[in-house]
């Protein structure tokens, strides 16, 4: 049962933390950082002008 | 007895005032998700670039950046005319019939373009499974096609109710809307996938 145990610990391959990180170099990181940015400000920036843009028009509206 | 809302506000209250046409909010709301689909497909294909030791990869053709710059001039003139359009219909609908059909050929122009450039890559071996830009250039580019066509039928609708004078302005702007969004996407995915 030990040998088994031992067998079946060495048969994995060495596994990336991230199943899409495969690749280390800098422009890599960089386009992650980058696009991590660019995807998490776009729809609050989007929203938000969708939302100004509601506003102005009742505040026109009303006047 | 506690009285609804609806008895509380005076009569002038109670009437429902459209300060947002329901057709231009729909479309924001697509242009918004639409905006984070196109986001998703660059973000991906940014990433990937970045991963690449050759670029483009080997065996595969350069996308044709000096053609392509035609169709975005076409393109862009399009968005312009439309505004043109805009204008002269506020004044008097009919004057826009013009620059609404000039408009609408730019837009077909484009389309026919990127259509005759496909053709000429796939003859070159860019497929969809001949490598990663073959992937994600199919897929950016025809689905920017395949909003440029809805567009161009949106602004045939258009144009036939303005023919008919059914056109509402609701309905314009929407149409409008939708047409600067494909125009003004265009750079950036010309930008980021053929530079």
């Amino acid at each position: 049962m030990k040998r088994f145990l031992v067998l079946l610990a060495l048969l994995p391959q060495s596994a990336f933390a991230c199943s899409v990180c495969y690749s280390a170099n800098e422009s890599n990181r960089m386009a992650f950082i980058d696009t991590t940015v660019f995807l998490s400000l776009l729809p609050l920036a989007m929203l938000g002008g969708i939302v100004w843009w509601i506003w102005r028009q009742v505040q026109l509206h009303g006047s | 007895m506690i009285d609804t809302i609806a008895e509380r506000l005076t009569p002038e209250r109670r009437e429902s005032r459209e300060v947002v046409p329901s057709a231009v909010l729909a479309v924001l709301v697509l242009i918004a998700c639409e905006s984070m689909f196109f986001a998703g497909l660059v973000s991906a294909f940014t990433i990937v670039k970045s991963t690449a030791v050759v670029w483009p990869p080997v065996g595969q053709p350069r996308l044709p950046i000096e053609e392509t710059a035609i169709n975005t001039a076409a393109l862009l003139a399009s968005a312009m005319i439309l505004r043109v359009a805009a204008k002269r219909y506020k004044d008097d609908p009919w004057a826009a019939e013009r620059p609404f059909l000039v408009t609408m050929l730019l837009g077909i122009a484009f389309v026919v373009l990127q259509g005759r450039e496909w053709v000429a890559l796939l003859a070159q071996g860019l497929t969809l499974t001949s490598s990663t830009l073959g992937s994600f250039f199919y897929l950016i580019v025809g689905a920017h096609g395949l909003h440029a066509i809805a567009g161009i039928i949106l602004l045939m609708y258009a144009w036939w109710r303005l023919r008919r004078g059914q056109l509402s302005d609701a309905a314009f702007l929407a149409i409008q809307i939708f047409w600067y969004f494909v125009v003004g996407l265009w750079p950036i995915l010309y930008w980021r996938v053929y530079l």
